[in-house]
This record gives structure tokens, C-alpha cells and sequence, in this order.
């Protein structure tokens, strides 16, 4: 599966928060991924070179997108790995098992935008309204 | 609750009350000007203030300062005290992703003239050898384990035992740059993992490294005191516990997110989740935000010593012949055990402080000695290109604030709405033209860190001073500036 970006950054006077919205939950878990990386740098740069499986459990869904994102970040921040795509393989309310895709940051090819701290649980909510999922995220900057 | 259902009383032109309602346990108080309050209801951070206020064994007041803007869960600016003894929780939201964000002060007895001609090398030096940008790492080889359970114990401690600074700077740093009660045990390996190479590194966002000189002196006795005098050179440091911190108060989140289940609390933000200080949650948190604190505080007290070494190579004398010595360090994202009067009884109780500094006043025993007859020094950055402060603790602090002051200018604008306001400007180029050297690694950063996307900071501190939290000593004027 791949995914076709939607995100839009929301305002927030501290932080940085994005809007996802989404056919399916995996797509939306896809599209934050997205988004997240979208603010550290500009994806459009960015190539699917190295594959990478992550695996997060969590209480419910909000916890699940917080420590699915969390976890994309340490990957970032430890071995400097950019992600563009993301596959969600398997998905419930306590899991989720994604194979991710992207390169090595190199600052001189990738301009960076945002240094995210964290993702935080400010205003998470994740929403189904017929056939759509939409959820916000702030995070920490 | 909404903004718009908050009913705010005027007590005095400094201080705002919103009264206790539904399941608040106590009112909120807020010190800020009529201007200032006008900002401040641009977002939901009252909200947020009146949230804190739900949290149980919270003593007094939700309190915030005159810097408040919207964070997550608690507000930046926000202060809070729980009383353990009575079931008073901590709250990892309360202290923030940044543990110990913090503000250092070094002084010297340089003038602009002495380092006028080899400024650009000066400042081309600092950034060469302090790592700045979004995942800077490597100020120094990566640590093993073993060399992160002494800098997650010992803090500012571990950087000296390197040989980066001397004891005299433990003897000027908050608690002399070390809380107890650190356990890198209930640290996880991927905090762990993420701090290993980012001891001594700036990062990104607000955070600086920024030369300035001595512009103005409010307090002669006191500024003599710190050792800041009129026309001097000065250096501040803000940057926090980096991707260690950020990675604990995640951690940590998570474990409290169990642990209101467990315990039964009932809160309007899932952000200000909270276990008992005294519970196996409460206390894991306190020993691992321990280590996150003692770690920004080696990363601090690493990044003044490679500064100090930049001055030392570029203007060929020692550090000491420079004057160059710490006057203070404070940090503004922390929680402390601290005895305050409560109702009449002198007790301990756990001080939040998210976005706020600790404003001890003159003869306090944790003020150092050095300081204790005038008060302890309060260190409030400016924005990028704007004035900085230095304050003194007050008696006041102590009795209305649980000995606490404003940290910094606050946001007003967001980051896209700063972006939007600077479309076409150069900023680099804007900053040179006022006398400020800046180097910076993301080029939005500038754009972001705008003077107007904050309040102005003399606004905020003239608050504090009236209310008689901290008062005024002397105003700094930046002249290069280090960013990420």
C-alpha cells in the first residue's frame, strides 16, 4: 500500500500540530507518519532506500499513534534514518506492525524545518465519521 | 472548559484570580499586565491554567506568569505545588519534554572594543565546536553506559570531573547542577540510546547560544554582586536534556496513563496525567526525571567550556585573564521538592515549574553564599534579537509564587503565523543590520524566532518586578547569536 499524503499543518502559538485525515485507521497511522516527517524535513527529497519493521503496542488508539510516531522518532534521532513511506501491516486497537521506508539524513541535501521533541496527547483524538478517520496531533517543538 | 466560560477577576494591576468552579480544587492565579491579559486570551492557555488546577493535592493556586502561552496539559508559564503528604501527585506534563531547559550566564570583563575586530572568527569558533541543529550530536565521543550512570548521577558534577569547568561553577549552578535521587535504572534504553551522543549540543527551536553586552544596570549592588558590570561582554546558554529528556517524559507519560486508572484520578487533559509522588509510578518518574535534569545540566556546563576554549583560541588568552566566569545557572522545566509555608506550616511540597524559574530571595539557604545577601540570580532570555534580563529573587516569590518567576518573552505568534509575518524578509541580513551576528543551521528557524512572533520580554518582566517576585538588576543586549 501506498500512501497518498494528507496532512495539513494547524496552528498552535508554541508548537506545531497537523490534521490527518484518512479512508481507513491504517492510512490515518500512514498519514501522520507522513506528516511527522514532512515537518522535520521536506519529504518530496526524500527516497525510499532503506526498509526498516517497527512494532508498538499501546492501551487504545490515541496511545497507539503517540508511541508509533515516539518510536519513528527514536529511529531518527539514533540512527538518522528519514522515512517518506509507510505500510501499515497489521493494526488493532493495541498493535500495530508497519514496514517503513526512506534514507540516511545528510544535512546537505536535506534542509531540516522543525526539531520535534515529542508527540503529545494535547487535543489527540482519533474520529470516525462514516466512512473517514481524521485525528490531530501536537507535538513538541 | 471553554475560554469563553472563564470568569476572570482583576485583584490588583498585576494579578488575575479565575475562581474555583466545578471540580477545581483551587483557584487559578495569573500575574499579568491589562496589555498582556489581552494577549494572553488570544488561546486556550487560561484553559489550560484552570486544568492544572484539577490536579489532586494541588496547594494554593494554579499559578502562571506573566509569560503564559499555550503548551499541552499544563501552560508555559504554568506553576503548580502538590502536597505529597496529602495525596499530591507529579505530573510529568508539568515539567515538560525538555527537562531542565535551562538558562547559564557567564560573565567577563571584556568590552565590545577588546573583541570587536575578531568577533565573526569568535563567533564562527563557537560554531564550529558547539553542535547545534535538529539531531546534533557528537560535542564530545559517545558515551558508553557506564559514563551516562555518572552523568545521570553526578550532573554539572561529571562535566568537571572531565575537566570542563571548575567547582566554583557547581558552587554558582541551581542546586549545584545535580538533584539527587537519580536512577538510571528506571531509564529506558532508548532514552538511553538518544542522549549517548548529545551531551554538549544546542539542538534547535528557542534554544541559543548568544554573546551580549551589558546594556543597561538597574541594581548596581546586586549586578556588582553577580559580577556584571555596565559595557561588558556576557555569554548566555538555553537548551535543555535534548533527545534523553524528551524520550523519559514519553516514557513516563505512557506509565501515567496506567497509573490515573489505577489511582482512580479524574482529569480534563489526558496531557496532565499524574500518579502519586509517593506511589512506585511517582517516585520511578521523579528518579528518572532526575537523571534527564543532572544530564542538561553536564550538557550545559560542556557547552560553556567549549565556548570559554573558542574565546581562549581565537583571542589567545586564558579564560581567567578574560574574567570569564559562570554567574549563574537555572533551569525552567523541573520539579523540586521544596519546603514552602502553607497554610501558616512550613511544608514540604512538590513545586512544578513549566516554563518558569525559581526566584529565591536574599538569605534563602539554597541561594549560594556567594549570592545569598543580595538574592538568587533569575536569568530571562529575550527573544532572538531582543534584550535579556537579569533578575533577583524576591521576598515576594516566596510568599505568593512558591518562590517562582517568569522565564522567558512567550510566544504570541505561532510558528506558521511568524513564518507568514517574515514572507520576503531576510532575517540574518535584518539582525546584521542592528549589530547582530547570527549564525543558524535551518534557515525557517529565523523566520520562527522573529522578535514580533514573541511579547516583549521588558513587558513581562516589568510585571514580575512590580508584583515584587523578582526585581530588576540588569538588561542585556545581544550581539551574536548561535542557533539551531
Amino acid at each position: 500500500m501506498t500512501t497518498k499524503p494528507k496532512y495539513q499543518v494547524v496552528e498552535h502559538t508554541a508548537d506545531v500540530a497537523i490534521k490527518v485525515a484518512a479512508d481507513s485507521l491504517a492510512e490515518l497511522y500512514a498519514c501522520a507518519g507522513f506528516g511527522m516527517f514532512d515537518l522535520i524535513v521536506d519529504l518530496s527529497v526524500v527516497k525510499p532506500l532503506i526498509e526498516e519493521h517497527v512494532s508498538v503496542e499501546a492501551g487504545d488508539y490515541e496511545e497507539l499513534m503517540v508511541n508509533w510516531l515516539n518510536e519513528l522518532l527514536f529511529l531518527f534521532e539514533t540512527r538518522k534514518l528519514l522515512f517518506c513511506d509507510f505500510d501499515i501491516i497489521e493494526l488493532d486497537k493495541t498493535h500495530l506492525s508497519a514496514v517503513v521506508r526512506g534514507e540516511e539524513f545528510s544535512p546537505a541535501r536535506h534542509e531540516t524545518r522543525h526539531d520535534i521533541k515529542a508527540v503529545t496527547y494535547y487535543g489527540l483524538h482519533i474520529e470516525q465519521e462514516d466512512d473517514q478517520w481524521a485525528a490531530s496531533v501536537v507535538f513538541d517543538i | 472548559m471553554k475560554l469563553a466560560e472563564i470568569h476572570l477577576n482583576k485583584l490588583n494591576d498585576w494579578l488575575w484570580e479565575v475562581p474555583m468552579t466545578g471540580e477545581m480544587r483551587v483557584p487559578a492565579r495569573i500575574y499579568a499586565s491589562e496589555r498582556l491579559m489581552h494577549d494572553i486570551q488570544h488561546d486556550d492557555s487560561l484553559v489550560q491554567a484552570v486544568n492544572v488546577a484539577h490536579l489532586p493535592g494541588i496547594v494554593k493556586y494554579s499559578l502562571a506568569m506573566p509569560d503564559i502561552h499555550l503548551g499541552y496539559g499544563f501552560p508555559i508559564g504554568g506553576v503548580a505545588a502538590t502536597l505529597p503528604e496529602d495525596g499530591g501527585v507529579i505530573s510529568p506534563g508539568g515539567i515538560g519534554y525538555d527537562i531542565n531547559c535551562g538558562v547559564r550566564l557567564i560573565r567577563s570583563d571584556l568590552t565590545l572594543d577588546d573583541v570587536r575586530e575578531r568577533l565573526r572568527d569568535l563567533v564562527n569558533q563557537i560554531y564550529r565546536d558547539v553542535p547545534t541543529g535538529v539531531g546534533a550530536s557528537q560535542a564530545i565521543p559517545k558515551l558508553s553506559r557506564s559514563e551516562m550512570e555518572k552523568v545521570a548521577s553526578q550532573g554539572s558534577g561529571w562535566a568537571v570531573s572531565r575537566g570542563f569547568g571548575t567547582h566554583d561553577d557547581l558552587e554558582r549552578t541551581e542546586n549545584h547542577g545535580c538533584i539527587d535521587g537519580a536512577d538510571l535504572s528506571k531509564v529506558s534504553d532508548h532514552a538511553i540510546k538518544r542522549g549517548a551522543e548529545q551531551v554538549g549540543t544546542l539542538g534547535s527551536g528557542n534554544h541559543f547560544l548568544e554573546l551580549d553586552v551589558v546594556e543597561q544596570v538597574f541594581n548596581p549592588e546586586v549586578a556588582e554582586a553577580f559580577g556584571l558590570r555596565k559595557d561588558a561582554l556576557a555569554i548566555q546558554v538555553h537548551c535543555g536534556s535534548r533527545g534523553f529528556g524528551h524520550q523519559i517524559c514519553a516514557d513516563y507519560i505512557r506509565v501515567m496513563q496506567r497509573a490515573v486508572e489505577k489511582y482512580d484520578i479524574r482529569l480534563p487533559d489526558r496531557q496532565l496525567c499524574c500518579a502519586p509522588v509517593h506511589s512506585e509510578e511517582g517516585e520511578s518518574y521523579f528518579a528518572a526525571m532526575a537523571c534527564a535534569a543532572n544530564f542538561a545540566w553536564a550538557s550545559r556546563q560542556t557547552i560553556m567550556h567549549l565556548a570559554l576554549k573558542a574565546f581562549e583560541r581565537v583571542l589567545a588568552r586564558k579564560r581567567h585573564e578574560m574574567g570569564l566566569r559562570l554567574v549563574y545557572d537555572v533551569c525552567h522545566n523541573i520539579a523540586k521538592f521544596e519546603k514552602h509555608l502553607i497554610d501558616g506550616r512550613e511544608a514540604t511540597v512538590c513545586v512544578h515549574r513549566k516554563g518558569a524559574t525559581r526566584a529565591f530571595p536574599a538569605g534563602h539557604r539554597d541561594v549560594p553564599e556567594a549570592y545569598r545577601r543580595v538574592g538568587q540570580p533569575v536569568l530571562i532570555p529575550g527573544d532572538m534579537g531582543r534584550h535579556s534580563f537579569v533578575l533577583v529573587g524576591m521576598p515576594g516569590a516566596m510568599e505568593s509564587t512558591f518562590g517562582s518567576s517568569c522565564h522567558g518573552a512567550g510566544r504570541t505568534l505561532s510558528r506558521g503565523a511568524a513564518l507568514r509575518e517574515v514572507h520576503g524578509r531576510d532575517i540574518a541580513r535584518e539582525l546584521e543590520q542592528r549589530g547582530i551576528i547570527v549564525r543558524s543551521k535551518g534557515r525557517k528557524t529565523l523566520g520562527e524566532e522573529v522578535s514580533e512572533a514573541y511579547k516583549d520580554v521588558a513587558d513581562v518582566v516589568d510585571v514580575v518586578h512590580n508584583a515584587g517576585i523578582a526585581q530588576k538588576v540588569a538588561m542585556l543586549r545581544p550581539i551574536a547569536v548561535v542557533k539551531g
